[in-house]
């Protein structure tokens, strides 16, 4: 089961990451911008299908040669666990090595192309942009909080009646394999880290209201499409999975209260539920968002128009750091998904301070 | 409506904003009372410091063109679209005194100021540039 769910992940990440070039706003070659027409360029077309085909590859000959190795050499199950979050790692590693070798690439290129001399830089603002937007609202995202208020209330009423013994990890098998002595704090303590969980998806929801919207210049209408979709969607993925995440935690705190309720089989099949859910759900948002970030036929626009190139704010194309922009999230150059403005000290905020919280709550007990 | 700003002009940002605001409420494109974004969410839109967008309000605020309510918003201002007072009839006169000097210069003449006039004074209503 763990061998086939280690497979699973690598194999997923593969397809996700070979694929991330075509995913992306076709402007953003390898975090660089490049303007139309130039983003079609042969030059271009090749260095993505290079990376593609070298990660797939990549990926999945660790995927085959990793079900050899656990398959005839024996390996523990343990052992299983640690050699494919390594292969894992490596893929990524693998990938963002491949990924920068491109950034330097094309960066080089557009300089001795010169593909943004001499243009005119135009920055679009549509004003009616956020009478547009239709994101989950904020109330919607305090509602999980209560239902973690709420089992909270439960789990101190009732416990006297819990067992000595708190359940803080489970095994990939569904059973707790790691406990700690009963405290107040420890009995409640996967809820303070739930309800943390559920203040930042609150949080991040709220930034990306305000985040900037990308209105490219030389395709207003198709772009501002686009960016409604990105937040539409994104924010649809943050409460389902805000959801998601209360159920399972939830119903882990309910089989510690009864139980009788929580089988094992029944943790790992909650587990597995919630981590289909989840990815069904981010694949929804990629094709949506994907889907119109696709160049549209190109030629109508004026070609001496090119968005504000704002590469000096993308370090390596990945960290976006701008002092001026009061942005607390922006959406990735390169990857599915939001990132936040470094530049931003709220950022940083959002970044550090659940983290924190979160190690102490682990430390603590 | 979209306000396209171009960063390396002449003309600074904050005047462009005010500007293209000003020509949307003359073409009705912005009527009376129709909700902005806020210093934030503008500023956001343009990866710019709030600074600038402030600074368009104001200037836009100081001639009654928008309303900044406390709490509630910016809006275009109820009398945007107005009647001149006597003062701002001389203020007016005042903002083009230099650029007449400067056509007078130029020998441009008034039959091709008039033209010039009728032209731009189309231009903003069709919404061309």
């Amino acid at each position: 089961m763990t061998i086939v769910l280690m497979i699973s992940i690598l194999v997923l990440l593969t397809g996700i990451q070979a694929f991330m070039p075509y995913l992306v706003r076709a402007t953003e070659v390898f975090g660089i911008y490049v303007p139309e027409p130039y983003h079609q360029q042969k030059v271009l077309s090749r260095l993505k299908k290079n990376y593609s085909g070298l990660v797939l590859a990549g990926g999945l000959l660790a995927a085959v040669f990793y079900a050899l190795a656990v398959n005839f050499l024996n390996v523990q199950e343990g052992q299983a666990v640690i050699w494919g979050v390594g292969l894992q790692l490596g893929l990524l590693t693998f990938s963002m090595a491949l990924y920068f070798k491109n950034h330097l690439k094309v960066k080089k290129e557009k300089q001795e192309q010169g593909w943004v001399l001499g243009k005119k830089e135009k920055v679009i603002v549509d004003l009616q942009f956020r009478n547009d937007l239709e994101m989950v609202s904020g109330i919607a995202f305090l509602l999980p909080m209560l239902i973690t208020i709420g089992l909270i209330a439960l789990t101190l009423t009732v416990y006297s009646q819990l067992p000595e013994q708190i359940p803080v990890h489970w095994g990939a098998d569904g059973k707790a394999d790691r406990f700690s002595d009963k405290t107040i704090f420890s009995s409640i303590s996967m809820l303070l880290i739930l309800l943390i969980m559920q203040g930042l998806f609150y949080f991040i929801n709220q930034a990306r209201k305000t985040s900037g919207s990308k209105i490219r210049a030389t395709q207003k209408v198709q772009s501002r499409k686009r960016e409604l979709a990105s937040r539409k969607y994104g924010s649809w993925l943050l409460f389902v999975t805000s959801v998601a995440v209360t159920l399972l935690l939830g119903s882990l705190q309910l089989s510690l209260i009864y139980p009788e309720l929580g089988s094992s089989l029944w943790v790992m099949a909650m587990t597995i539920g919630f981590t289909i859910l989840v990815l069904a759900v981010t694949a929804f948002y990629t094709i949506k968002v994907a889907r119109l970030s696709a160049s549209p036929a190109a030629g109508a626009s004026d070609p001496d128009i090119i968005d504000a190139d704002s590469d000096r704010y993308w370090k390596a194309g990945i960290f976006y750091v701008n002092k001026e922009d009061p942005s607390i999230m922006v959406e990735k150059r390169f990857g599915i998904g939001w990132t936040v403005n470094l530049g931003n000290p709220k950022s940083w905020m959002i970044l550090f301070v659940p983290l924190a919280a979160i190690l102490l709550i682990a430390f603590l007990i | 409506m979209f306000i396209e700003i171009e960063p390396d002009s002449a003309i600074p940002i904050y005047l462009q904003l005010a500007q293209q605001i000003m020509e949307g409420i003359a073409r009705e494109e912005l009527a009376p009372e129709t909700p902005l974004p806020s210093v934030r969410a503008f500023a956001a839109d343009l990866s710019m410091n709030m600074h600038t967008v402030n600074k368009a309000y104001h200037y836009l605020e100081e001639k009654k063109m928008i309303e900044i309510i406390p709490k509630k918003g910016v809006f275009i201002h109820k009398d945007a679209v107005r009647s001149a007072t006597a003062e701002e009839k001389i203020r007016m006169e005042e903002e083009l005194r230099p650029i007449l000097a400067e056509a007078l210069c130029l020998q441009i003449s008034r039959e091709e100021l008039a033209a010039m006039i009728e032209k731009m004074v189309r231009e903003i209503r069709e919404g061309s540039k």
